[in-house]
C-alpha cells in the first residue's frame, strides 16, 4: 500500500516537471510572438534598402541605415498627420471626459433630485442598443457641417454611454457623508464634484483618459470618412493609404511618383514603428490602470 | 457575479424631502445634445433605406419605394448571400478559436509557479490588443509579401515555394483568423485571470491530500471556477456574430480575395462610400443592426436570467 502511494508520486512529480516544461515553453513561444513583429519592423527600418528588398532581413538590421527616419522627420505629409494626431489626442480626452464627467455625475444622484435621469438613461440604452449605420451617419455629419472640419475627429463618440454607466456606479460608491459636509459649508453641486468627487476618482477617470486616448491614437476610420484631402488627415489614417497598395489606374503621374517614393519598404517600417512608440510608451501605465479599470467598474464576484 | 452598475444611488440615513438641483440637470444639457445629434439624428436617417434616396433632392424630397431597397437586395443583388456567408463564417471561426484560445491561455499561466514568468508573459500578449488594425495591417502585409515578406524568405530557406497569403482565396481566411486570435487572444485572458485569482487554495491544499494530480485540480477545481465567466462571456460574444471585424479586413484584403473575404461591412462600406449606393447601403446595415440589437437583447435577458449580470 505504502510503496504503491510512493511509487505514484515519484511518477507525478516526474511528469509534474514536463508538464511544467510543455507548460512554460508554450507561454514563451506565445509571449515572444507578441513582440516579434515589432522588432522585425525595425529591423527592417534600420536595414539597407538593398537589404530589404532582397527580403532576407529577419529580426536583426543589416547593415545600418537611418535614412527612413531621417525621411519621415523631413517629409511633411507625415509630420503634419502625426501633430493632427498629436492634437485630436489631448483634445479628444479632454472633450471626452469632461463629456463623462458631467453626465455621469448627475445621473449618479437620486432621482428626486434629477428628474430627468430616468428619461435620459433610458435614452442612453436605447442608443446603446441601436445604430444608425454608415450612411445616415455620414449624412448627419455633412448636414450639420462638421464633414472636413478637424472637429469631425473629436466630436463623434465624445460620449462613451457604456463607460458613462461605469463612472455613474464609481460616483455612487463615494459615501454621502462627504457630501452631505459640504452642502452644510455651503458648496453647491458644482463644486462639490470639482472639490470631492474628482480627487477621490482619479484612479476610473485615468483609466478612462488612457482607453479615450489609445482609441483616439488608433482610429483611422473616422479620418477616412469625413476627411476629403488627404492632407488633414490625422497619421493612421495617412498610414492607412500609404500601406494598403493604391489602385494605380486612378493616379495620376504626380501621385503615382509621390508613392512609389512612400511605398518604399523602409519608410513604410520607420513611419509604422513611429506610430506605435507612442502606445509602447504609455503602456506601463496602460497596464496599472486597465487592471483597475475592470474591477470598478465591470465584474464584481 | 453580479455587476454593480445599477446599484441604488447612495442616500443619506435621514428621511428628507429632496429639492430638485437645477445645476445637476444643467450638466446633463452637453450628454443631452450629444444624444440627440450623434445617436438619434442617424437613427431617423434610416428612412432612407426605404426610399429612391437622391442626395440633391435630400430626404424630404425623395421618393418612397417601401421594401424595394431591401427586395432588390435579397433577391436580385448579386453576391449579396455569399457576403452574408462569409460574414458568417468567418465571424464563427473568429469565434471559435477567439473564444478558446484565452480560457486555454489562462488555464496555462494559472499553473506558473514563478511569479515574474507569469508577470511577463502577462505584459507581453496584452499589447497587440492596444495596436491598430492598420499597423498591423501594414506589419502582415510587409511580413507576408510574396516577394520579399520574411515569411516566404523562410519557406524558400526551407525548399518550400513562395505563397501569396493574402492574394489567394485559399489562404486569405486563415491570415484572417490567426491574426485575429494572436492580436486578442491575451487580452481575453484578463478576465479569466481575475476569476481565477479568487479561487480559494484550501480547495487545492484538500484536493492534494486527496491525491488528486494536476490535470484533475484543474478540471474539477480551476475549470469550475471561471466557468460562470467563460458562459457569460459566450453568451455576450454571441451578438457579434454578423461582425466579423471590419478594420482587420479592409485594410488586408483586395479585388482578388472578395470571394472569400468580402463580409457585410466592408460590402456596406463600399457600396455606400465608394458607389454612392446610399440607400441600397442604409437598407443592409438596417437589417445588420436590427439583427444585432435583437441578438444583444436575447443574450443580456439570458445572461441576467443565468448569472444575474446587469448592465444598465
Amino acid at each position: 500500500m505504502i510503496k504503491k502511494t510512493k511509487r505514484n508520486r515519484m511518477k507525478s512529480s516526474f511528469s509534474e516537471k514536463s508538464v511544467d516544461i510543455i507548460i512554460y515553453t508554450i507561454l514563451g513561444v506565445l509571449g515572444v510572438s507578441c513582440i516579434l513583429p515589432f522588432i522585425h519592423l525595425a529591423a527592417l527600418s534600420l536595414s539597407t534598402s538593398t537589404a530589404v528588398s532582397s527580403g532576407s532581413v529577419t529580426l536583426i538590421p543589416i547593415g545600418w541605415n537611418l535614412d527612413p527616419y531621417k525621411y519621415a522627420m523631413e517629409h511633411p505629409a507625415f509630420l503634419r498627420a502625426l501633430s493632427i494626431s498629436v492634437v485630436r489626442t489631448v483634445a479628444g480626452v479632454l472633450i471626452s471626459l469632461t463629456m463623462l464627467i458631467l453626465t455621469a455625475y448627475p445621473l449618479s444622484k437620486s432621482h428626486e433630485v434629477v428628474p430627468l435621469a430616468p428619461v435620459f438613461k433610458g435614452m442612453m440604452i436605447v442608443a446603446m442598443l441601436t445604430s444608425g449605420g454608415l450612411i445616415p451617419m455620414y449624412l448627419v455629419m455633412s448636414w450639420i457641417k462638421l464633414t472636413n472640419t478637424f472637429w469631425a475627429l473629436v466630436l463623434p463618440g465624445c460620449l462613451s454611454l457604456w463607460n458613462c454607466f461605469m463612472v455613474m456606479n464609481f460616483f455612487r460608491t463615494i459615501p454621502s457623508e462627504l457630501e452631505e459636509a459640504a452642502v452644510v459649508d455651503g458648496a453647491n453641486s458644482f463644486q462639490i464634484l470639482v472639490r470631492i468627487y474628482l480627487p477621490l476618482s482619479v484612479p476610473i477617470i485615468a483609466t478612462m483618459a488612457v482607453f479615450v486616448g489609445v482609441g483616439h491614437w488608433n482610429d483611422w476610420f473616422s479620418g477616412m470618412l469625413y476627411i476629403a484631402r488627404s492632407q488633414n488627415y490625422p497619421l493612421q489614417t495617412y498610414l492607412q493609404q500609404v500601406i494598403t497598395i493604391p489602385n494605380f489606374s486612378n493616379l495620376t503621374v504626380d501621385e503615382m511618383e509621390k508613392y512609389a517614393r512612400i511605398n518604399n519598404k523602409n519608410n513604410q517600417a520607420a513611419q509604422i514603428l513611429i506610430a506605435t512608440v507612442p502606445i509602447l510608451l504609455i503602456y506601463p501605465f496602460l497596464q496599472r490602470y486597465f487592471m483597475t479599470g475592470l474591477t470598478l467598474g465591470g465584474v464584481k464576484g | 457575479m453580479r455587476t454593480a452598475v445599477d446599484a441604488p444611488p447612495a442616500r443619506s440615513g435621514r428621511k428628507k424631502r429632496l429639492r430638485v438641483d437645477y445645476m445637476l440637470c444643467a450638466m446633463l444639457i452637453p450628454g443631452f445634445v450629444y444624444l440627440i445629434i450623434f445617436e438619434f439624428f442617424p437613427l431617423f436617417g434610416l428612412v432612407i433605406g426605404f426610399q429612391d434616396f437622391h442626395m440633391a433632392k435630400g430626404i424630404l424630397g425623395s421618393k418612397w419605394v417601401g421594401f424595394e431597397n431591401f427586395k432588390y437586395l435579397f433577391t436580385m443583388y448579386p453576391n449579396f448571400w455569399r457576403i452574408v456567408k462569409n460574414t458568417v463564417q468567418i465571424a464563427a471561426l473568429k469565434l471559435c478559436f477567439g473564444f478558446t484560445t484565452p480560457v486555454v491561455v489562462a488555464l496555462m499561466l494559472h499553473e506558473v509557479r514563478h511569479n515574474r514568468y507569469k508577470r511577463t508573459i502577462q505584459t507581453l500578449v496584452y499589447i497587440p490588443h492596444f495596436i491598430s488594425w492598420v499597423i498591423l495591417a501594414g506589419i502582415l502585409r510587409t511580413m507576408l509579401d510574396p516577394g520579399d515578406g520574411m515569411v516566404n524568405y523562410i519557406l524558400n530557406l526551407l525548399g518550400r515555394e513562395s505563397v501569396y497569403f493574402l492574394g489567394e482565396n485559399s489562404t486569405f481566411r486563415s491570415v484572417l483568423i490567426v491574426s485575429d486570435v494572436w492580436k486578442g487572444f491575451g487580452w481575453g485572458t484578463i478576465i479569466y485571470m481575475a476569476a481565477l485569482t479568487g479561487i480559494d487554495p484550501a480547495l487545492y491544499e484538500a484536493a492534494v491530500i486527496d491525491g488528486a494530480g494536476r490535470f484533475k485540480r484543474m478540471w474539477h477545481i480551476t475549470l469550475p471556477g471561471i466557468m460562470p465567466y467563460i458562459i457569460l462571456n459566450l453568451i455576450l460574444t454571441i451578438p457579434g456574430i454578423l461582425n466579423a471585424g471590419f478594420d482587420q479586413i479592409f485594410n488586408l484584403y483586395n479585388e482578388r480575395v472578395y470571394r472569400t473575404a468580402d463580409v457585410l461591412d466592408t460590402f456596406i462600406y463600399r457600396l455606400g462610400i465608394v458607389d454612392a449606393q446610399y440607400d441600397l447601403s442604409t437598407a443592409i446595415g438596417l437589417v445588420k443592426s436590427a439583427i444585432g440589437s435583437i441578438l444583444l437583447i436575447v443574450s443580456y435577458q439570458v445572461a441576467n436570467k443565468l448569472y444575474d449580470y446587469k448592465v444598465f
